[in-house]
């Protein structure tokens, strides 16, 4: 399973993946939507993990772009806006949103879940 | 206060402290965000130590540093907020403008489309007597309108200017002169009306002349 962690607060991106890291996940890191879709060039992630809003290009418009490269990847989205905080279950457009700070099991268990939805 | 200002007080001011309060408690989140996340790595050491696993012990400075330099960056954006908070305080006041830009310039740095921004030092004396709080959600919607019309690599310097004794004026530079299609929010021209502010285009940006005293708001409250 590869992930890509999207966000441009850089420090929380970083201790993200390693933390995840730790649990035996394997996470790749972004700073922009920019770099995010340099690295999905090279690497075929099976899920990101983006946030909403960051400068130069929206969590929305990164996940348009990505799935134009990466038809089958999957999406969670964080986000720091007080009142979209649906633990982890998806909207009318599937998406998933998970507000900030994260809860790590709970991330790794929406991730699971994401890409494994008869779990 | 006249009743148009009073007005626009209450039509739009409600209305952005609502967003400029969105977007600072958007910035407290992450910043509790990058907190949680390193607690949660001290946490993770903590057990694998328990384990009897080892790991390099410059990772606990680290965080440490890491958790100071956040909580200060917490104390900073709670002091913003405390002071856009208390520019409702005097309806009118003698205002020092330097102080209205650096807060705005702090405000509009939370939004994801803000851009590098530097506020010449110069003119740091300079008063207008207004309202505060008015004269805050000018400049920064102004700001924001400028923010979205320049590219993400783009410098944008802000200048105080006096050209004559009557009026100062706020110079917004940068390499291009401002996309008008960006400046169709009418709250911008309400305000400016109100204050009785004069946005100019020029080459290079906008500027936006208002005058020293306005006579108009004399009559509103109190001049500090």
């Amino acid at each position: 399973m590869k992930i890509l962690l999207v966000d441009d607060e850089t420090k929380f991106i970083n201790m993200l993946a390693r933390r995840l890291s730790l649990r035996g996940l394997d996470a790749d890191v972004a700073y922009s939507g920019d770099q995010a879709l340099e690295k999905a060039v090279r690497t075929p992630y099976d899920i990101a993990v983006l946030d909403m809003k960051m400068p130069g290009m929206s969590g929305f418009t990164l996940k348009k772009k990505l799935l134009d490269q990466l038809p089958d990847i999957k999406f969670i989205f964080v986000t720091g806006h007080g009142t979209i905080d649906q633990n982890g279950i998806p909207d009318q457009f599937d998406d998933i949103f998970l507000a900030k700070p994260l809860n790590i099991d709970t991330l790794i268990e929406t991730i699971r879940k994401r890409l494994n939805p008869d779990l | 206060m006249t009743s148009r200002a009073s007005d626009l007080v209450h039509n739009q001011g409600l209305q952005f402290f609502g967003s400029v309060n969105a977007s600072i408690s958007h910035e407290l989140k992450n910043i509790f965000a990058i907190i949680s996340e390193t607690a949660g790595f001290l946490n993770d050491l903590t057990q694998l130590s328990k384990q009897g696993q080892t790991f390099d012990l410059s990772l606990l400075e680290n965080c440490s540093n890491s958790i100071a330099e956040e909580i200060e960056r917490g104390f900073d954006t709670i002091r913003q907020m405390n002071q856009f908070a208390h520019s409702v305080d005097d309806p009118v006041k003698e205002t020092r403008i330097h102080d209205t830009l650096a807060l705005a310039v702090k405000l509009t740095g939370f939004l994801s489309f803000a851009r590098k921004t530097r506020l010449d030092p110069s003119g740091n004396g300079i008063t207008v007597v207004t309202s505060p709080f008015l004269l805050q959600a000018l400049i920064y919607r102004t700001l924001s309108a400028i923010y979205q019309s320049l590219d993400i690599g783009d410098e944008l310097t802000l200048t105080l200017q006096e050209f004559d004794p009557s009026s100062v004026t706020l110079v917004f530079s940068h390499d291009r002169p401002v996309d008008p299609s960006h400046f169709s929010d009418l709250r911008v021209a309400e305000l400016a009306d109100v204050l009785k502010a004069v946005f100019t285009k020029t080459d290079t940006g906008l500027t936006l002349t208002l005058p020293r005293e306005n006579i108009d708001l004399k009559d509103l409250g109190s001049v500090g």
